[in-house]
């Protein structure tokens, strides 16, 4: 490889310790003196000699240049030159520079947090060692969707047989921690012992369990995550060692995990991982630690170097099978289970990321559209300066640049906006990934996404920064390069009349930037009006004087009946609170993040699947839902007493037909009591936000239990911190021993069930109105730009008797035509840009006359306000100075 | 009279010529390509340098500093593999070349 050889020839030179200079010189002395010697030698006197010899040699500077020439980069000595001149000539031109670098800026900054975000929910691996070498395992189901629910039994059995390289389990749940106070919920994840080792994660601080434990030797040890040692134990290194108590079990603190480890779930980080309990082996107060064979948990297991899915799968497969026939678990035998899959799992499980990828698609497309109106802005006032540094490029083209060199001059300049515009675009980016986290919703598990820009979000925004560096570049330096350069040195352009070079280039994209904004403004329009259609309005009450309260007694250290006592005493004692209106329970409440259903039928009748809450008495009242017949659950409806529902009109209707539902029993599958229906409840959008409403029925909440219930509190009084902190107090005086959490009010919850059409339409608004402003900047550029050439024209035409009015027609015609071609062109886009985006759309046809003429009707007015003071300018030329003028 | 041109290129060929039967200093090459040629070849002494810089960069020569004939500090020239095998392509092709040349003359 020679060229390989020079390169390195030549990068050794760059880092030799005598410098070349040193060496030449010393070389031309050698040389000089010798050959004047050897002259001297024949006769010659000393001074014609040294004459001779220096005549002999020719010129010294030259030939230094040329030797050092030789050993260096050309092109990127050259380049640098290229970037510097370019950056002088920005630095005088400092309001042009900024527009650019502002506009470009925001634009690469978009795309890069889109970016970010779409890469943390579709594509980004685990961080984890080998992540490409990840799998799940799921298990197919006759008529049902696969499960990964894998029990312990054959997880060891899989990993015992030596089909994978390794594998292990993982399951997460809520559990109880008392440290130094009340209890406090958190998220463990139960993980077999091997899970660190296994996924190649070293600790920052302590072990990830112990050797013994590793071993199997079970030990009660935690391993925080990172965010967790730092939110909860404030980052202290002391705590390892530190006893906490998990659901009242003592366990020992021995390390605390990397920040990069966020765990094998997607959207998650949870707060701590505790190895489970080996074969058979069980403990009362965590039931997840269970080493029972027939416990269920997620199983990842790792290929072996260059086997591929399909052969582990056949082989796992095979294994399955053979654990299927085998089994002692009865209730594998019949539920109907089929074979095993192996899934890729380089990204871990990340469902719940994946419903956030379309939205964030659209964002992209959006995104992308104002990064080419801000392409177009930039690329318009380039040419617009290279316009006027036509003599520039002429005298340089005069003293022998070739028509090569002056484009590469003028793109090494859109080069350098585009990456300052794109460094700043960095902290735009980490901006708007801030922005989009806030549209995150929170409920019973916390979200947690790592926005935090990447080597891969970097390397992104360079090559986006490139590339969009040539495209705004490259249209105006192979424009202005074109032709007789050097005629233009003999002509004075700016007496010129009519349209100059390039002014066709130039209004095509201002119209452009105008239908694309028009494009952006309809969008984001259909967006607005899809949010408010689907916010719900069958709740007949302030969505923010409802607060939410979820408190989770665990049910291995809480009976049933202990529950009720709770709950009951808590909704005794906050009714009572100053400023509360009512207060109830449910299991899981309108619009948060847990749904349950139910089969329910009418005896002898076809089961239907049916929303289902556990409610207590004052709930319907607690979020506005009116009782349209029978009656509300009482404190009465308690075990021992006849099982009774409350339903909605639609189950209602579903199930009864027309006929009159109150006092008819209903039968729920799988349930061996059968349920009176006492009262009929309003319909509502309960669990589903985008489906009409759903037939719902109601169980007694003190009857059937309370798991992880929801207080709702409904105040009358607008100062909720008092209501919230004397709410809690209740729940301290009451009992310290389980964690309340998840504190909000229902219209936060609202927000949260819309949290993808909210991201969305407020983004889309914003950047409908950035793009906007970017078309505004445009078409008042290109105004000032066309009435400043056109001054002697317009001189003229006042001198033989045109009214300021008619002068000022004649720039807003300009502007009109504009506007004009640019809006029809963008109605039409929009038009197949609605039809496109109609999936996403609620309540609202893709082509709404409304959102149109509204949009349209902005970039009218914003139009105006761009034209307004160029027009002035043009009404303002005196005829005298501008006939002079030049 | 003017003095014959220096086909381009062909400076390469006459250093790595120079250089096959040993280390010289740029002087002394400068010197057996002006006498082998009989003074014929006009070519200032300078122009040698940056020549000798580009063989150098291409791998052709190396090179390093010892004492001269006169005593004095000089840096010596010398052939690499790479360039021993450079001057046997590039002697054929320019043996190639006049021969073509000489065919050309004689028949027209």
């Amino acid at each position: 490889m020679p060229l390989l050889e020079e390169l390195l020839n030549r990068i050794r030179y760059l880092g030799r310790r005598v410098p070349l200079e040193d060496t030449l010189d010393d070389e031309i002395r050698f040389h000089l003196e010798t050959r004047a010697a050897g002259l001297e030698a024949t006769g010659l006197p000393h001074r014609d000699a040294v004459d001779q010899a220096r005549r002999e040699f020719g010129p010294v500077a030259r030939m230094r240049e040329n030797s050092r020439a030789a050993w260096q980069f050309h092109w990127l000595t050259d380049a640098l030159a290229d970037l510097r001149y370019a950056a002088r000539a920005f630095l005088r031109s400092p309001g042009f520079t900024l527009t650019a670098v502002l506009s470009l800026a925001l634009g690469i900054g978009a795309n890069s947090a889109i970016f970010t975000a779409l890469d943390a929910a579709l594509w980004k691996p685990l961080p984890v060692a080998d992540p490409y070498s990840l799998v799940r395992v799921a298990v197919t189901r006759a008529n049902r969707q696969d499960t990964e629910q894998i029990v312990a039994g054959f997880a060891r059995t899989l990993r015992r047989s030596g089909v994978f390289a390794d594998a292990t389990t993982v399951e997460a749940d809520g559990l109880s921690l008392a440290y130094d106070g009340p209890a406090e919920r958190m998220i463990a994840e139960f993980v077999s012992p091997n899970y660190f080792t296994f996924l190649g994660v070293e600790p920052i601080l302590g072990q990830a369990f112990t050797p013994g434990v590793r071993e199997g030797h079970w030990a009660a040890e935690a391993v925080l995550s990172y965010n967790y040692w730092k939110r909860r134990f404030a980052g202290d290194p002391a705590v390892i060692g530190r006893a906490i108590r998990l659901n009242g079990y003592p366990f020992t603190i021995v390390g605390v995990t990397p920040p990069s480890f966020f765990g094998v779930t997607q959207g998650a980080d949870h707060e701590l991982r505790i190895p489970v309990l080996p074969e058979g082996q069980t403990l009362s107060q965590i039931a997840e630690l269970s080493g029972a064979d027939n416990h269920p948990s997620n199983v990842m297991a790792r290929l072996k170097p260059g086997q591929t899915i399909a052969q582990a799968e056949s082989a796992a497969d095979a294994q399955f099978q053979e654990f299927l026939r085998t089994t002692t678990i009865a209730r594998l035998r019949n539920t109907g289970l089929g074979h095993l899959r192996v899934r890729p799992a380089a990204r871990g499980w990340s469902a719940d990321l994946e419903g956030f990828a379309s939205p964030l698609a659209v964002l992209a497309g959006l995104v992308a559209m104002v990064l080419l109106i801000a392409c177009g802005n930039v690329a318009n006032m380039l040419l617009a300066r290279a316009t006027a540094r036509r003599r520039e490029l002429a005298v340089r083209v005069s003293i022998g640049a070739g028509r090569a060199r002056l484009i590469r001059q003028m793109l090494a300049e859109s080069l350098l906006l585009a990456l300052v515009g794109g460094t700043l675009g960095i902290a735009v980016a980490a901006w708007v990934d801030r922005l989009l986290l806030h549209f995150l919703p929170q409920g019973h598990i916390r979200w947690v996404v790592d926005l935090h820009p990447d080597a891969r979000a970097l390397l992104f925004t360079a090559a986006l920064s490139i590339a969009t560096g040539f495209l705004f570049g490259l249209i105006p330096a192979l424009q202005c390069t074109r032709g007789d350069l050097a005629a233009s040195l003999k002509t004075d352009s700016s007496a010129s009349i009519g349209e100059p070079r390039g002014a066709y280039l130039r209004k095509t994209l201002v119209a452009a930037q105008v239908a694309f904004s028009l494009v952006l403004l309809v969008v984001a329009g259909l967006f607005v009006r899809t949010l408010a259609n689907l916010r719900p309005t069958d709740y007949h009450v302030q969505p923010e004087q409802v607060l939410l309260f979820t408190m989770k007694p665990q049910q291995e250290l809480y009976t049933p009946d202990h529950i009720r006592t709770l709950t009951s005493e808590m909704i005794r004692r906050v009714s009572a609170l100053p400023g509360v209106r009512t207060a109830a329970f449910a299991e899981n409440g309108p619009l948060g993040s847990r749904t349950d259903w139910s089969s329910i039928r009418a005896p002898g009748g076809e089961f239907i699947r049916a929303n289902d809450d556990a409610v207590t008495p004052g709930f319907f009242d607690s979020i506005g839902l009116p009782l349209i017949a029978g009656r509300d659950f009482t404190p009465a409806d308690r075990p021992g007493a006849p099982r009774v529902v409350v339903v909605n009109q639609a189950l209602a209707r579903a199930v009864f037909a027309d006929q009159n539902p109150m006092g008819r029993i209903l039968e729920v599958r799988n349930v061996t009591e059968k349920y009176q229906v006492v009262g009929v409840v309003a319909d509502a959008h309960y669990y589903q936000i985008h489906e009409a409403p759903q037939p719902t029925v109601y169980f007694s909440g003190m009857q059937d239990g309370l798991y992880m219930p929801t207080l709702h509190v409904r105040t009358g009084s607008p100062d909720h911190a008092a209501v919230v902190s004397a709410v809690l107090r209740e729940f301290n005086a009451l009992d310290r021993g389980f964690p309340v959490f998840n504190v909000r009010t229902f219209e936060l919850r609202i927000a949260d069930s819309l949290a993808r059409e909210r991201m969305v339409a407020d983004l889309s608004a914003a950047l409908g109105l950035l793009a906007m402003t970017l078309a505004a900047v445009g078409l008042y550029g290109i105004l000032v730009y066309s009435v400043s050439r056109r001054t002697r024209e317009i001189g003229l035409r006042m001198a033989l008797g045109s009214s300021g009015r008619q002068v000022l027609w004649l720039v807003v015609r300009e502007a009109l035509q504009l506007v004009a071609a640019g809006s029809v062109a963008g109605l039409l886009i929009a038009l197949a840009a609605g039809r496109l985006l109609s999936r996403y759309l609620y309540g609202v046809s893709s082509f709404d006359p409304q959102t149109l003429a509204v949009s349209a009707a902005a970039m009218l007015l914003i139009a105006a306000i761009a034209v307004t003071i160029p027009a002035l300018r043009a009404t303002r030329v005196d005829p005298l100075h501008a006939l002079r003028y030049e | 009279m003017e003095s014959p041109q220096l086909l381009p290129g062909t400076l390469y060929m006459l250093v790595l010529r120079t250089l096959s039967a040993g280390p010289l200093h740029g002087y002394a090459i400068a010197r057996r390509i002006k006498d082998a040629s009989a003074a014929g070849l006009e070519i200032e002494d300078g122009s040698l340098y940056p020549a000798l810089n580009r063989m150098l960069v291409k791998g052709w020569l190396a090179a390093e500093w010892g004492i001269s004939e006169n005593n004095r500090k000089a840096r010596f020239y010398r052939l690499t593999p790479e360039g021993r095998k450079q001057l046997r392509s590039e002697s054929k092709e320019f043996d190639r070349l006049i021969t073509a040349i000489q065919m050309v003359m004689r028949t027209a």
